[in-house]
């Protein structure tokens, strides 16, 4: 019964990941310096773009669960792969919330139908669908094996997302980073940024532990309720 | 007597023409202090708007932030209630399975006990 206590590598984590958040919270409401044609309301963008890479990443961490999964055919890579899809649909949810409360005052209108936030839109379809489909398919070996399947085709969306602002002139902003001439971040906006991306991932990684760390609990309960009734 | 009317008569006929000559320069170097103080005023007066001008700016800035800050609080609430509630529902989750363990297995036990 290892996974009934919080391991002390997590306690450890939970700390530093609880640190880095408010050193990332101080860094975008103090050290970052006011954006000159927003204003204030532009320090939504740490927290938005941080969110956005961190779905992509859960979703890049489904891509490869399920390939491995599809190979191996092992638990471990199925749970992985589901665990990574639920934290993935979580940050993409931020990104959708975050994305039009930031766009109202900006633009005037809280949606709008451009490529970069219908493709957005679509990926989190994608990953609801795949988070329905585990829920409805009750053989283990089938979910895992069409979950994996509608996790490596939906990961194509992806790379689409990240480059429809490159491809077509978007309502949503052109890239600020490595996005050519013009572009780029003040450095104290940058180092902000990059600090709420760590602070991010720590807390991907603390959220995967937890969420693997339940998903295998599960199964001892399956596997306990199976030894009742049998 | 005479003589000495006479010649106040001149002091004071010389003295008025003196004044005369002064009149035209003295209003002259008035007239110039007048156009120094009207361009300076004018200069003022441009500040003045400038000022103005960046005063009402200042303000509807002040009045977009204001409202704008509602949209930042409503953003940033929204990530961490979202953030700590999946936190909770996981803890209290994983919490809720762990006791379902327990009876569980209090009941493979007895089970095993009475068999």
């Amino acid at each position: 019964m290892s996974e009934n206590r919080i391991s002390p590598f997590d306690w450890i984590l939970g700390l530093v990941t609880t640190t880095v958040i408010v050193i990332a919270l101080y860094m975008a409401f103090i050290y970052a310096p006011t954006e000159r044609t927003m204003g204030m309301i532009q320090r939504i963008f740490y927290f938005h773009v941080a969110s956005a890479w961190l779905s992509f990443f859960a979703f890049f961490v489904v891509f490869v669960a399920s390939i491995v999964f599809l190979v191996k055919k092992t638990r471990y890579w199925d749970i992985m792969g589901y665990a990574s899809a639920k934290i993935g649909v979580i940050f993409c949810t931020l990104v959708l919330i975050t994305g039009p409360i930031w766009a109202k005052p900006v633009w005037g209108i809280w949606w709008t139908w451009d490529v970069r936030l219908t493709s957005t839109f679509v990926l989190w379809l994608i990953y609801i669908a795949y988070l329905m489909l585990r829920a409805y398919l009750p053989d283990p070996i089938k979910r895992g094996t069409l979950s994996a399947v509608l996790g490596i085709i939906g990961f194509l969306d992806v790379p689409f997302v990240y480059l429809s602002i490159r491809w077509w002139r978007t309502q949503h902003p052109q890239p600020v980073i490595a996005g050519g001439e013009g572009s780029g971040l003040a450095p104290e906006m940058l180092a902000a940024l990059l600090v709420s991306i760590a602070a991010f991932t720590l807390m991907y990684v603390f959220f995967m532990r937890q969420t693997m760390r339940l998903e295998k609990i599960q199964d001892e309960i399956d596997h306990l309720h199976r030894t009742v009734h049998a | 007597m005479r003589t000495i009317l006479a010649s106040l008569f001149i002091v004071l006929l010389l003295s008025v023409f003196n004044v005369q000559a002064k009149i035209p320069a003295e209003v002259d170097s008035l007239q110039t202090v007048i156009e120094d103080l009207k361009a300076e005023n004018g200069k003022y007066f441009k500040r003045v708007e400038e000022l103005e001008r960046d005063r009402v700016q200042l303000q509807r800035t002040v009045v977009q932030e204001r409202k704008n800050a509602k949209y930042l609080f409503a953003a940033y609430t929204i990530i961490w209630v979202v953030l700590f509630g999946f936190v909770f529902y996981q803890f209290s989750r994983i919490k809720e399975m762990l006791n379902e363990i327990r009876l569980l297995k209090d009941l493979v036990k007895d089970r095993a006990r009475n068999e």
